[in-house]
């Protein structure tokens, strides 16, 4: 087998769990979720040489994937199928921990649902893989300041649309 | 609690997803990506792998509405105006002006820049704004007021200069509206009209309007396109078969083609939607524009805002700087004569000349530059006009 095939091979097993993880996050749904990493790692491999030698893959995967949702034609193209309706907030604390956790996550989900692919993706790179502001900044192309006010509204529109989450998180966001 | 909740909430709902093994599938898209780079449209390779692999975008069901462009209003309607594109001055790499061969020919002497119409810059704030006209020679002309969005964001002048079409919101519906310039007879011709993305355009001849309908409340979501017979009674409309991924509009003088921003670059279109070919010159890795501004006659050429790749490409919003003229059939750049100058704005006349906007010191200097390249004349803009743009230039 070409050497570098077989590298390419052992990049996409060893990260597509934790690309996948992610580009759940950003798009809500399995399928769309194993579209977004193909698709970006299909650009990496098209890439390979380059970015093989100069140990820059993940970080031009990653770059590649939020690009590719958030950019406006693939917004347009792709429908959104995260499922938008919010569960019924529980009343009390009467259920089992782990039903209680289920509905958090449901509420979550749809509540994430609710905020636009940048939105998402800023709270994604900031929330889920921890990047510093200027991390996401850099990923996703935009300012560090957009980063800022892309996530103090993300943060708002979440505890607008799910109060029950703002009740269990301090929404004003973080900054490193 | 504190934000560590929301990360440890979002890892439990990330493990909701199921781990597959991507290599073959990456390398087929990779292979037909490979394919399709020599057309420079990653977006048709993504559409063409999910129709080939039946895996991916365009069949899934809509089972929740897209995401509004005005979700992000702040991203929409302030783009950086007053930012200098990336200058793309002529250069050793520009190819000699050329004269197309469906154009009209040899620059008559008598030739000279139309009556220019102008808009804010910028959104200040104020709901309200004019809009302004120039011709060379004269003072400008405060005409009638629109919304500020609308202003900035999807106005269209008849090529006339008679005729204004906007899309303003009620709150329930983005309604497309017609009026004179002057303000009078304004009346509303439809309702669910795309604000942002494929805003309305006039045919040549100022009688129809090419839009873009959307769902109610859903101006990015999925919506066909309709060309609307504004003169008519009953305000027919003749709409598409297709529906392009596509952003802004324009319709040559000739009214043959339609040119629209799509996946990296642009497309040129029939009148009916079909699609005639793709603008060489845009790649992932390279060039790339998601704004156009003005289509010469017989859409031989183009003026857009071209960028570099690794930007932000989520804004749907209309910008009308330029910064590059280019060949629609070779890609190539056409040399324009700014004497050093940044190029700022560039409109098409019906007579294949152009209207260059270039910084002239604190302010601004039009110039009028032949078919053939040549520069005309050459005239400084009213210093009242600096924190305006040229929206349109009418006859």
């Amino acid at each position: 087998m070409d050497p570098s095939l077989s590298e390419f091979d052992s990049f996409v097993r060893t990260r597509t769990p934790a690309l996948l993880r992610s580009a759940y996050l950003l798009t809500g749904d399995q399928h769309l979720a194993e579209d977004l990493v193909q698709s970006a790692l299909a650009r990496t491999h098209r890439s390979w040489g380059r970015l093989h030698h100069s140990g820059n893959a993940e970080a031009y995967t990653r770059k590649t994937m939020y690009h590719l949702q958030v950019s406006w034609w693939r917004r347009r193209r792709v429908p959104e199928s995260m499922p938008g309706d919010l569960p019924e907030p529980r009343g009390g604390d009467s259920g089992p921990d782990h039903a209680q956790q289920t509905s958090l996550r449901l509420t979550l989900r749809a509540a994430l649902a609710k905020l636009s692919p940048k939105q998402r993706a800023v709270l994604v790179l900031r929330f889920f893989e921890d990047r510093t502001e200027a991390e996401a900044a850099e990923l996703l192309g935009v300012t560090v300041g957009t980063v800022k006010s892309q996530t103090a509204k993300s943060l708002a529109k979440l505890r607008a649309v799910a109060p029950e989450l703002a009740e269990l998180y301090v929404l004003e966001g973080s900054t490193r | 609690m504190n934000d560590q909740r929301l990360r440890l909430d979002l890892t439990d709902l990330a493990e909701e997803v199921t781990v597959v093994d991507l290599r073959d599938r990456t390398l087929r898209t990779s292979r037909r990506l490979g394919v399709q780079r020599a057309v420079a449209t990653s977006a048709a390779a993504l559409v063409l792998i999910a129709a080939v692999t039946g895996t991916a975008f365009a069949i899934r069901p809509n089972q929740s509405p897209p995401p509004l462009p005005a979700d992000t209003p702040s991203v929409i309607v302030t783009p950086t105006p007053t930012q200098s594109p990336s200058p793309t001055p002529s250069t050793s790499t520009s190819v000699a002006p050329n004269s197309p061969s469906g154009g009209s020919g040899q620059n008559t002497p008598t030739a000279e820049i139309g009556k220019l119409f102008y808009g804010p810059a910028e959104v200040t704030g104020a709901e309200n704004a004019n809009l302004r006209s120039w011709r060379p020679g004269d003072n400008p002309v405060r005409l009638l007021a629109l919304p500020a969005l609308a202003l900035k964001g999807n106005v269209s002048v008849s090529p006339d200069g008679r005729r204004v079409a906007w899309v303003d919101s009620d709150g329930t519906s983005n309604n497309l509206f017609v009026a004179n310039a002057d303000g009078s007879d304004k009346q509303k011709v439809r309702s669910d009209v795309d604000p942002y993305c494929v805003t309305a355009v006039w045919s040549p001849d100022g009688r129809q309007l090419l839009f873009r309908e959307t769902k109610a409340n859903d101006a990015g979501g999925p919506g066909r396109y309709g060309v609307l017979d504004v003169r008519s009674t009953a305000r027919t409309v003749r709409w598409w078969t297709t529906e392009p991924d596509a952003c802004h509009a324009l319709w040559s003088a000739d009214g043959q083609t339609i040119a629209m921003n799509t996946d990296l670059g642009v497309t040129l279109y029939g009148t009916d939607g079909t699609t005639r070919r793709v603008v060489p010159g845009f790649s992932l890795d390279g060039w790339r524009s998601n704004d156009v501004a003005s289509l010469s006659p017989d859409g031989s050429r183009i003026a857009l805002l071209r960028k570099k790749s690794g930007g932000d490409a989520g804004d749907v919003a209309r910008d009308l700087r330029v910064n590059v003229v280019l060949n629609t059939k070779t890609g190539q750049e056409i040399r324009l004569p700014l004497g050093g100058r940044e190029l700022r704005q560039v409109y098409f006349q019906t007579d294949g000349s152009m209207v260059v906007r270039v910084q002239a010191g604190n302010g601004y200097a039009v110039l009028l530059v032949g078919e053939d390249g040549q520069k005309i004349s050459e005239t400084a803009e009213p210093a009242a006009l600096k924190d305006m743009q040229i929206l349109a230039v009418g006859a």
